[in-house]
């Protein structure tokens, strides 16, 4: 079975009308066909707020009611809960697509690139959404993560930039 | 009907205290109360999971239906340390029901109620309700915090419930009640 994991910032920091503009476009989309989807929401902290499910009409209101977790997002340990919610299953999840949504607040530590790496040595595509125009310059120390960064800036069509992301 | 339980037994310093009849403490109570559940349950392949909590949630027992394990697992548990990180004992509790979807499930936290760090609680009842999973919360003490209440109240969960447990015999009798 396929599986689209959102790992979608909460904090004071990320661009939430980017954020809330993505989940709903999958939702109306539901694409890739054949998929589940399940969202992990982080900030300081992170948790999984939807497992796997077909229900992808959920995934906007449950970012929306997800109260804001803290003010630095700690991407490490959003990877950290999707590699555990990736492998909770007996059988494998196949492909795994993880579309991450980032404000770049902070700069994280080694332990990012590290995590990202173990997620895709699972097999996961990685994707990172970053809601603002440009990387910021301590990226270069974290390249694992600028490597998969897609910035949003005042144009872009979220659609459009959806339709890129889940392309086969 | 079998049933997949998951507990979430608080084991911050506050649950060390006595309170009411739960002597010599409410977490000592609470471990005879989980025996008691599980050695009604089990019997008819219902399943048990452990999880426990202070400042950060720690996974116990997977689910099992043998009761001498959900003893053994119980025997051992003692207080931590302070802090007491609730709505991560939620999400720990939910995440051990993981193996066990199609199944009825049910998680219940055992808590004196304090609340310091960690998940909001508001995030982890989303989680149940977006799980489909009932969530109850057994509040060992004389009464529920108005901030604990609201963000419960506030995640909109409709099978969430606030169970305010003033005596071991209460306790006792709730947990039976989940039978």
């Amino acid at each position: 079975m396929a599986l689209l994991v959102f790992t979608v910032e909460k904090t004071r920091e990320v661009n939430e009308v980017v954020a809330r503009e993505l989940l709903e476009v999958a939702a109306r989309e539901r694409r890739p066909r054949g998929f589940k989807v399940a969202l992990v929401a982080y900030g300081v902290t992170a948790l999984p707020l939807v497992d796997p499910t077909t229900r992808w009409e959920i995934l906007p209101v449950a970012y929306q009611e997800v109260p804001v977790l803290g003010k630095s997002p700690n991407i490490a340990r959003a990877l950290r809960e999707v590699i555990e919610l990736v492998e909770a299953t007996e059988t494998p999840w196949e492909p795994v697509q993880v579309i991450v949504v980032w404000s770049a607040a902070v700069r994280p530590g080694k332990e990012a690139d590290i995590t990202l790496k173990c997620l895709e040595a699972l097999g996961a595509k990685v994707d990172i959404v970053m809601t603002r125009p440009s990387p910021p310059g301590w990226i270069k120390y974290n390249p694992a993560i600028a490597e998969r960064i897609t910035p949003v800036r005042a144009n872009t069509n979220i659609e459009k930039l959806y339709e890129r992301l889940v392309q086969p | 009907m079998a049933r997949d339980y998951s507990i979430a037994l608080d084991i911050s310093l506050s649950m060390s205290e006595p309170f009411s009849d739960m002597i010599p403490s409410k977490l000592q109570a609470a471990k005879e109360a989980v025996a008691i559940l599980a050695q009604r349950v089990t019997v008819s392949g219902s399943r048990i999971a452990i999880t426990l909590f202070h400042g950060r949630p720690t996974p116990l027992l997977p689910l099992t239906n043998d009761y001498k394990a959900v003893v053994r697992a119980l025997a051992d548990v003692d207080i931590v340390g302070e802090g007491s990180a609730l709505g991560d004992g939620i999400v720990e509790a939910l995440k051990m029901l993981r193996p066990s979807r199609g199944r009825d499930r049910i998680v219940v936290v055992l808590t004196d109620g304090g609340v310091t760090e960690g998940v909001p609680v508001k995030a982890a009842v989303l989680y149940a309700k977006y799980s489909g999973v009932p969530l109850k919360l057994m509040i060992l003490n004389r009464r529920v915090e108005d901030s604990l209440k609201a963000e419960v109240e506030s995640a909109g969960h409709p099978q969430a419930e606030i169970v305010l447990v003033e005596s071991k015999q209460r306790l006792v009798a709730e947990m039976l009640r989940l039978a």
